[in-house]
């Protein structure tokens, strides 16, 4: 933290001796992205998955190569796995599930929709993001947090360039359903 | 909308017919700018502006919140990054490397001084030896040749299988032995003698013991013609020496003669 960081390519050798100006570097640049991403898809656990995540990037740095935006897509796909790692793992786990514990998915959709068209914060964008179809609001924030590209986006969930383009447009739509443009527009949606 | 338009309404602008009475109806370009952050609010679409508004919203600067605990995280990562880097860092990898380059060097050379060793030593297999004396003569090393040692009587050592053996021309030939088995002139113990003296060198003695034991006289039940008797050794094969097959006490079985192999039971004693 004692120096300006350089080239990335600069900063990514000094962080894999651990320099901590370059962990530091790498560290305020993606945690805030890891944490959106991770927030969209978890409750309360996305603290825990962040960790884990960092977890298995220092574990992984040294072997890693490539460019920054290779980089942000290596280290999403490492977030990605321990995401589903966690799914499953909590999937195998027994719950009891009360009244109070089942959501009200329409009064969600209200109110995110209502918080993100009073204010939109990053909490209610986040908020409204989930009500999407979860590869949808995956992409969109795969492509928008996390900066990458349709074919990067892909490779970490799985699908053909193409498949992700017809997804993410469909999710835009659907966030535009959300928050009533269309309905403003008194247009109506068509579907 | 048409079958080939999709399920969806979307896939429209998928097959360059965009639906313009859809007011959510975005083109790819679009789509992309607004992903990239490359269209604010006012210049999006106008069923887009609030999309845009809340695509912006999750690219902010990173709150406090989200960069809590700054301190402890770096400093563990950095400490964990450290313990799991391998042992070889930058300098040690240029180290190893150079490491590496002198051991395959050392390789080599001690790979060529023990083959120039056992050249010099005359200790490789025939074909090697000959190949190292060819190359290690050009740099004036002498070093012996496969047959060097043989006193003037090389064998095959050092040559390819298929080189005939015009070194040892005095020694009857398999095309010899078989010339002889095969001459109708002679039959049954004379044929045999006769093969077995061209198979030894004229070392054979086969035919001179007793004849008349040994073999029974040719009658119209002789062996065929070109069949060497039994004893003669196999044609072609010249052997070292002339087994006496069944009169040597030695390689006969112990059964017959040997009376300390015979069991006692079979030796009843009567009163």
């Amino acid at each position: 933290m004692n120096r300006a960081p350089g080239s990335f390519g600069e900063t990514l050798a000094a962080a894999r001796c651990g320099e901590e100006w370059a962990v530091a570097t790498l560290w305020r640049d993606l945690n805030p992205r890891l944490l959106r991403f991770l927030r969209a898809r978890h409750d309360h656990s996305y603290e825990d998955v962040a960790s884990e995540t960092w977890l298995r990037v220092t574990q992984g740095l040294h072997r890693f190569t490539g460019s920054e935006e290779d980089f942000r897509a290596w280290f999403f796909t490492i977030a990605h796995g321990v995401s589903v790692d966690w799914y499953r793992r909590a999937a195998r786990r027994p719950v009891t599930v009360t009244d109070s514990a089942i959501p009200d998915d329409r009064a969600a959709v209200d109110d995110a929709a209502d918080d993100a068209l009073d204010a939109i914060d990053t909490d209610a964008a986040l908020a409204l993001l989930r009500q999407l179809p979860p590869v949808q609001g995956e992409i969109i924030l795969l492509r928008v947090v996390a900066g990458l590209d349709a074919e990067h986006v892909g490779r970490i969930v799985g699908k053909r360039p193409g498949t992700v383009r017809v997804l993410q447009h469909r999710g835009l739509r659907r966030l535009a359903e959300l928050l009533g443009s269309a309905h403003s527009q008194g247009t109506g949606v068509t579907r | 909308m048409s079958f080939s338009d999709g399920p969806l309404g979307e896939m429209g602008t998928h097959h360059g017919r965009p639906d313009i009475t859809d007011p959510l109806n975005l083109d790819d370009g679009t789509v992309e700018r607004l992903l990239r952050g490359d269209i604010t609010a006012d210049d999006a679409p106008p069923s887009y502006q609030r999309v845009a508004t809340l695509l912006t919203s999750l690219t902010v600067d990173a709150k406090a919140t989200e960069l809590s605990g700054e301190g402890k995280a770096i400093d563990a990562i950095s400490r964990r990054i450290a313990a799991a880097a391998p042992s070889t860092d930058a300098g040690n990898t240029k180290l190893s490397m150079k490491r590496r380059l002198q051991l395959v060097g050392v390789a080599l050379v001690g790979g060529a001084t023990l083959l120039s060793g056992l050249g010099v030593a005359g200790a490789l297999p025939g074909a090697a030896q000959g190949v190292a004396a060819d190359v290690l003569g050009t740099v004036g090393l002498s070093v012996p040749s496969p047959n060097s040692h043989s006193n003037g009587n090389a064998d095959q050592r050092g040559r390819s299988a298929g080189h005939a053996n015009t070194d040892n021309a005095g020694a009857n030939t398999g095309a010899d032995v078989s010339g002889t088995a095969t001459d109708p002139s002679t039959t049954g113990l004379d044929k045999g003698a006769a093969v077995s003296s061209d198979a030894s060198n004229g070392q054979s003695r086969a035919g001179q013991h007793d004849s008349v034991g040994a073999a029974p006289p040719a009658t119209s039940g002789a062996p065929p013609v070109g069949t060497p008797p039994i004893g003669t050794p196999p044609v072609g094969t010249p052997p070292v020496t002339d087994p006496p097959v069944s009169t040597s006490p030695v390689s006969a079985p112990p059964v017959p003669t040997a009376p300390v192999s015979t069991p006692p039971v079979s030796v009843p004693s009567h009163p």
